[in-house]
């Protein structure tokens, strides 16, 4: 009974984060990992259905397009810019953190990141109710009285399909921040256990990799 | 026992730390670019110089230069495994393919597609929510007469891609016969 006992003791030879259908924990990071590209992928496909739209209906009315982007503030689309190029450079810096077992620099890194996607999202609302009361809204909702541009209508469509589905990676990607964050207090993660500070990185980056190819193609056409 | 050893030395290099400065040195070279972007938009403008289909192409190529930065060290597929990489790159050669062959049968179709010319040609959406579903669709169809001739006008530059797919078609054509 004691020595039973004893066994149920010593049951969890395994840190906690390891699965034991796994080989090893390499083996389980590799398969997490693996995972993350492949939804990077589809992510990827997901976004490209637009940019192909964008290709498509720019190539049909150039005109529009440009008439559409002079209605955009190029000043809050560079802001908007360096704000996640700046959080992805954190994100970056936190998922060294996590693997060199710094977890106050861990924590500070993840809490900027959290700040700069705040910022983005609070810029990315202003733009957003600006162009509400003006009436420069997608396909027959569009009601702007001055400068009428036929299919300019299309381009506020794509603007709105683009920019919201990215805000919506962006509102995920805070919650996912948060929940590392939290995690990270509670001093989950070092430098054998990183995976998630890791995959939610992958993600972050990606978000910012798209708003990269999204800035010039919404706010710089000419 | 050196199976274990490679094993070990992927797993080094799977979880690679990289300094600080290089971190660093990416971000300011990603804030160099974002700034190129943006001069490569206003400079011709100032200059009032029209680049014309030139312009995007620099504003694609600077943003390609950025994301490969992104991916190469802030996702670390520099030390990560190749296979990632093919993941990652395999996404982008299908979304290539989906790209160049929408806009090779767009670019090279003798009428432009129904969709192209919606009801409210030329005239504000709104003036044409108001008007009923039956008078829309008499709308639509003058418009499309009237567009004809613009059409037209907008396929004549490119009258010499349009003699590209002629030909293989009828190689095509001569290959089947055989």
């Amino acid at each position: 009974m004691a020595q039973a006992v004893d066994e149920l003791k010593s049951e969890p030879k395994h840190p906690w984060y390891f699965h034991p259908h796994f080989t090893d924990l390499e083996q389980q990071y590799d398969t997490a990992k693996l995972g993350m590209w492949t939804f990077l992928a589809t992510e990827i496909l997901m976004f490209g259905g637009l940019f192909v739209a964008y290709a498509l209906m720019f190539s049909m009315h150039p005109d529009a397009f440009h008439a559409g982007h002079h209605h955009l503030n190029v000043n809050l689309g560079v802001i908007n810019t360096a704000v996640l190029i700046f959080s992805s450079l954190t994100m970056a810096l936190g998922v060294r953190a996590a693997q060199t077992n710094n977890r106050k620099a861990l924590i500070v890194n993840l809490a900027i990141t959290i700040a700069c996607a705040c910022a983005f999202l609070v810029v990315k609302y202003f733009e957003y109710s600006h162009k509400y009361h003006e009436g420069l809204l997608p396909g027959r909702f569009y009601t702007y009285p001055e400068g009428y541009v036929p299919h300019i209508e299309t381009y506020f469509s794509l603007y709105f399909m683009m920019t919201g589905l990215h805000g919506i990676h962006v509102t995920v990607g805070i919650g996912l921040l948060i929940w590392l964050l939290v995690r990270a207090m509670k001093g989950r993660f070092n430098s054998d256990y990183y995976t998630p500070v890791d995959l939610v990185g992958l993600y972050w980056h990606l978000v910012d990799l798209i708003w990269i190819y999204l800035f010039p193609l919404l706010y710089l056409v000419s | 026992m050196s199976e274990y050893a490679t094993a070990h030395d992927a797993h080094d290099a799977q979880h690679h730390v990289s300094p600080v400065s290089l971190y660093l040195t990416v971000w300011i070279g990603l804030m160099i670019l974002t700034a190129v972007t943006v001069l490569a938009y206003y400079i011709p403008i100032w200059l009032n110089v029209s680049l014309g289909a030139a312009n995007i192409v620099i504003a694609m190529a600077i943003a390609t230069v950025k994301a490969s930065l992104v991916a190469w060290y802030f996702m670390h597929l520099r030390h990560d495994k190749k296979f990632h990489l093919l993941a990652f790159l395999s996404s982008l050669i299908f979304l290539g393919l989906f790209l160049t062959l929408t806009l090779l049968d767009i670019n090279t179709r003798e009428d432009q597609p129904a969709f192209a010319k919606p009801s409210y040609e030329g005239k504000m959406p709104a003036s044409a929510e108001h008007a009923g579903g039956e008078k829309k669709e008499g709308e639509a169809k003058e418009g499309k007469e009237e567009a004809k001739p613009e059409v037209k006008s907008e396929a004549k530059p490119e009258a010499k891609s349009e003699a590209k797919p002629v030909s293989s078609v009828t190689s095509a054509a001569g290959a089947t016969k055989h």
